[in-house]
């Protein structure tokens, strides 16, 4: 029996990890801010200047700070330096990062070791070349070819006919190229492939012009005639051990290609020709290349924002901190750091869908309306429920842009009764945060909900918004909030007694 | 060996080479309108929406990105032109009229009007004048709205959601936003809009796209308590605010029947004032504009009417016969940048022309352009008016007719058709006939009465004068009319 096929066990077990770290790195949402494809740019990552994965850095020095703005040194990027990035991302981090980054979900150890396998394969000589397609080379063992000439629009049937050209190829990589001719030519490869477990095996054989393929001498693949570059499909179920390949191929005249990879029990799409069939181009997650940047002066952009209501209003201030505005409900619906929106979704096309916030540590906050006349303490407060749904008794009517900085000043109305100015002022620093500041002008009783989540925990003279990255503060309050049950969740609510005018502020901060 | 009729043929034969020859020098378009494209500065994207004069002087253009810039000089040298970004993040704003010292947008989700406090030419203040109608998110529910009419009234239409249905508040309706900010329901029935506009007499027309309920693109005038076709928004007849100003809810149009038909059911329905036959004067009717004072040409109070797809400006000579507006559609420009959607004229004949080709296309070519037309002077010669008559239609011309060509019956020639009123998508063009031209007499010097056996209520009627030629021997630049003949006119005692 032949030994030494295409890829030892422990290889085929190593496809399937970076297969499995692959689907991590979407669901753990890495994706957002690293960028793995030159063509695919990870916008949340282009502001806060997140590292890419590209070209080679696996086993490579990079420079961080110990601690987010701390001291400088030296890290290599291993196995371990990944780990302890996802499990402490404050502790070692990324000099060139404009921010550190957010503690993704939780990651398991079978998960590190999956996203370590991936990872570690997007770096030049860590893995495969394309991580969406191919993710490794293959052998074919005893591997020999023989190569005709002819000028056919079919395959012919090779054993009526004596080839020019016969020979052993080490490469073990089956390519039309050893026929030494580019037209009015065939070539039948042979060889075998060690199978290592029982099951179905795939293949995919694509080719310029017609192909067949034959494993164990039944016909699997039948890519036969004159066509320009064409994959086709087959199975078969395959025993452990070595099974017999053949390949035939034909080329009459322009381009010649030939490609065929398989995958089965514990191999992904391993590469047995010497081209490749490129797989379907990669969308992006959603659509970039319109990003609105936010340089010394606060911009806006009103929009079908993701996670607010049609009626959404983004503002982007310079301090590197967002919001969105819903002129809905009149509640500030997110905030979130670094990178403001991309338009590309609205300005590119008939403009369909909502566009989801560019940058990162987004928190999204209850989007039910901030103030309600309650008629008592018990009363529910109006919730947002649907997407559409329009705070009752509250009535937008803009907003003016500060002279300096031209940051927003929303404006609206609560009942006939009260007009509030709605002014998030931003707060610079290393984790930039927002301070609200509402001016309500007018006479009368009404409560202000100024958070809901399921759990809301007082500490240290504020409130942490529990599960979220979100903290709470209400500075030179003279009212105690009320943390109060409704229904499944909690309200942190404040009574106000309007006699003329009143003011209140609300500190929004990250809790990392 | 050739006969003496073939001999006579090819003679003729040669004579209608040189004069096919000669037509090289006919006139054109650009013989009497200059198209000026006005260059947007290195990275500014204006798809042009919303054009409208500021009193400084400056020209204001919003675009479907939601950005207004003012432009310096407006009738300067295009290339000295400069921009001035005066408002970001609008959301896909339609319109900008200017009153009142407030520069007054129609976004998607509400009217809007912004002012510059400290004369910096960037507006500090947007005001939400009125939000009282829903959005959902779909990209579809566009808002057009226009200046306001003799009354202070913003009129403004609501497209339908993905432009076949109505997901939530007064999608596929007209409302008008009054002075005072309130809103008032006051049309139903609009399917997917254009543009909008006012006329000379301060009263509004809209364009609304062949599709469900709209066999070909239209121009439609709207009056309160109107229904415009598309029963698709009849909910919101049960609204608070429509009970009090529109009344009950109209009886259901019948699909696949005709206009005249469900007219005769249905009081509340108003035809289109004009039919622009699909894929013959366009694809897609958009905004419009009107010269009030002659300065742009011979086609005072006419409407100039855009259309997105074929990239050209149309003219509408409207009427009202027995209370109902109708008309003639003329082909008038092409060579416009980009598909047209907007048009402002100003006092002194300039005209100024939007576009933009996202989503739908347009054979401009240009993804965006804004263009200017000016009028060179010269009179083309054209059919100004197109009048129905109980005895068929009245042509008055831009010229002194030649009597000859005028007068002979073989000059003209005449179809009429009209498109299913239904459910379903648009409609093939159906009930072709060919109505008999049994006279042609010059009346005055320049009009012509048309005698036609067998005029169709509420068909168009296609009326083809190519071979009249003027006095002076012009053919005519635009030879077709496009009457849609909602009412024949009383017919006269005999």
């Amino acid at each position: 029996m032949a030994s030494g096929f295409l890829l030892p066990a422990p290889a085929a077990d190593d496809a399937k990890l970076i297969a499995e770290g692959k689907a991590l790195f979407q669901t753990k949402i890495c994706f957002t801010c690293h960028q793995v494809d030159e063509s695919v740019p990870a916008p949340a990552g282009i502001a806060m200047k997140a590292p890419k994965f590209l070209g080679g850095f696996w086993g490579k020095q990079r420079a961080v700070t110990l601690g987010y703005g701390g001291k400088e040194a030296m890290a290599t990027f291993d196995e371990a330096y990944f780990a302890e990035s996802i499990r402490k991302p404050m502790d070692k981090v990324a000099k060139e990062a404009a921010a550190p980054m957010p503690p993704p979900p939780a990651v398991s150890d079978d998960e590190m070791k999956a996203l370590i396998a991936y990872v570690r394969s997007l770096s030049e000589g860590g893995g495969a070349e394309d991580p969406s397609g191919l993710i490794a080379k293959g052998k074919i063992n005893d591997f020999t070819f023989a190569a005709y000439k002819g000028n056919w629009d079919r395959l012919p049937d090779f054993s009526q006919l004596k080839p020019f050209k016969t020979g052993k190829a080490e490469s073990g990589t089956a390519d039309p190229g050893l026929a030494g001719v580019s037209e009015n030519f065939g070539v039948v490869f042979e060889g075998d492939i060690d199978i290592a477990r029982k099951g179905d095996y795939s293949f995919n054989l694509g080719s310029d012009d017609g192909s067949r393929l034959y494993v164990n001498d039944k016909l699997v693949v039948d890519n036969d005639g004159v066509h320009s570059m064409r994959a086709k499909k087959g199975s078969i179920a395959l025993e452990p051990g070595a099974a017999t390949l053949r390949l035939e191929y034909f080329e009459r005249g322009g381009e010649e290609r030939l490609a065929l990879d398989m995958s089965g029990p514990g191999i992904q799409r391993l590469q047995l020709a010497k081209q490749t069939i490129q797989p379907p181009r990669r969308r992006p997650a959603f659509p970039t290349g319109n990003p609105i940047t936010v340089t010394d002066e606060a911009r806006i952009y009103r929009n079908f924002i993701e996670g607010a209501s049609p009626r959404g209003i983004g503002v982007g201030y310079p301090e590197k901190v967002n919001l969105c505005f819903d002129a809905n409900t009149m509640q500030i619906a997110m905030l979130w750091h670094g990178a403001f929106m991309d338009a590309a979704r609205h300005w590119n096309g008939r403009g369909q869908g909502f566009q989801r916030p560019s940058g990162h540590y987004l928190i999204q906050l209850t989007r039910d309306q901030p103030f309600s006349q309650l008629d008592s303490a018990d009363a529910a407060w109006p919730r947002a429920e649907g997407r559409d749904t329009r705070a009752k008794g509250l009535t937008f009517r803009g907003y003016s842009l500060l002279p300096e900085h031209r940051r927003p000043i929303f404006d609206y109305q609560v009942g006939d009764t009260l007009r509030i100015a709605d002014y998030a002022e931003p707060v610079a620093g290393a984790l930039p945060s927002i301070t609200r500041r509402l001016q309500i002008r007018g006479n009368g009783k009404v409560w202000y909900l100024a958070a809901a989540a399921d759990s809301i925990t007082e500490e240290e003279g504020g409130y942490n918004i529990d599960g979220s990255m979100l903290r709470v503060s209400f500075p030179k309050l003279d009212v105690k909030p009320l943390i109060r049950e409704s229904g499944s969740r909690k309200e942190l609510l404040i009574k106000l007694n309007v006699e003329g005018q009143a003011t209140l502020n609300q500190r929004y901060e990250w809790n990392l | 060996m050739m006969n003496q009729v073939t001999y006579y043929a090819l003679l003729a034969g040669l004579a209608l080479g040189q004069a096919a020859a000669l037509s090289a020098a006919d006139p054109a378009e650009s013989d009497y309108y200059e198209i000026n494209a006005i260059p947007m500065p290195d990275g500014v994207v204006v798809e042009a929406s919303g054009i409208e004069m500021m009193p400084n002087g400056k020209l204001a253009v919003c675009g479907r990105r939601g950005n207004v810039y003012v432009l310096s000089d407006p009738f300067g040298p295009p290339d000295s032109i400069r921009w001035t970004l005066y408002a970001e993040g609008l959301h896909e704003p339609l319109n900008l009229a200017f009153t009142d010292g407030w520069l007054y947008c129609t976004q998607r989700g509400e009217l809007t009007r912004m002012k510059d406090l400290d004369g910096d030419d960037r507006a500090d203040v947007f005001e939400t004048v009125n939000d009282g109608w829903g959005i959902t998110g779909d990209y579809h529910e566009y808002a057009f709205g226009t200046r306001p009419d003799p009354n202070g009234d913003m009129w403004i239409v609501l497209c339908l959601t993905g432009s076949f249905s109505s997901q939530i508040d007064y999608r596929g309706w007209c409302v008008r936003v009054s002075k005072e900010g309130e809103l008032i329901p006051t049309s139903s029935g609009i399917r997917s809009p254009g543009g909008i506009g006012l006329n000379h007499l301060g009263e509004a027309f809209y364009a609304d796209n062949q599709g469900p309920w709209n066999g070909s693109s239209s121009l439609k005038p709207l009056s309160h308590g109107s229904f415009q076709g598309h029963p698709g928004g009849f909910r919101w007849y049960d609204t608070v605010a429509a009970k009090a100003s529109m009344g009950k809810r109209p009886t259901e149009p019948k699909t696949n029947s005709r206009w005249v038909a469900e007219r005769a059911k249905i009081p509340e329905l108003v035809p289109s004032a004009i039919v622009f036959p699909h894929g013959i004067l366009g694809n897609s009717t958009s905004g419009f504009a009107y010269d009030s004072n002659g300065k742009f040409g011979p086609f005072k109070n006419q409407l100039l009417v855009c259309d997105q797809t074929f990239s050209v400006v149309n003219r509408a000579f409207l009427e009202k016969v027995n209370g109902v507006y109708q008309g003639a559609a003329f082909s008038f420009l092409k060579g416009f940048g980009s598909g047209n959607i907007s048009a402002y004229m100003h006092p002194n004949g300039t005209l100024f022309v939007g576009g933009t080709d996202r989503g739908w296309g347009a054979r401009g070519g240009k993804r965006f352009a804004l263009d200017r037309v000016t009028w060179k002077g010269g009179v083309p010669f054209e059919i100004h008016e197109m009048r129905a008559k109980p005895y068929g239609f009245e042509l008055t011309f831009t010229h002194e007719v030649d009597a000859v060509s005028a007068g002979n019956m073989a000059s003209y020639s005449m179809s009429a058709y009209t498109y299913i009123y239904r459910a379903d998508y648009g409609s093939p063009v159906v009930d072709k006939t060919v109505p008999k031209i049994t006279g042609v007499e010059v009346t005055a010097p320049k009009t012509v009465r048309v005698t036609v056996d067998g005029l169709i209520h509420g068909q168009v009627h296609e009326l083809n004068a190519k071979g009249v030629r003027s006095a002076k021997g012009l053919p005519i630049l635009h030879p077709v009319g496009y009457y849609t003949l909602n009412e024949i006119p009383p017919g006269e005692l005999n």
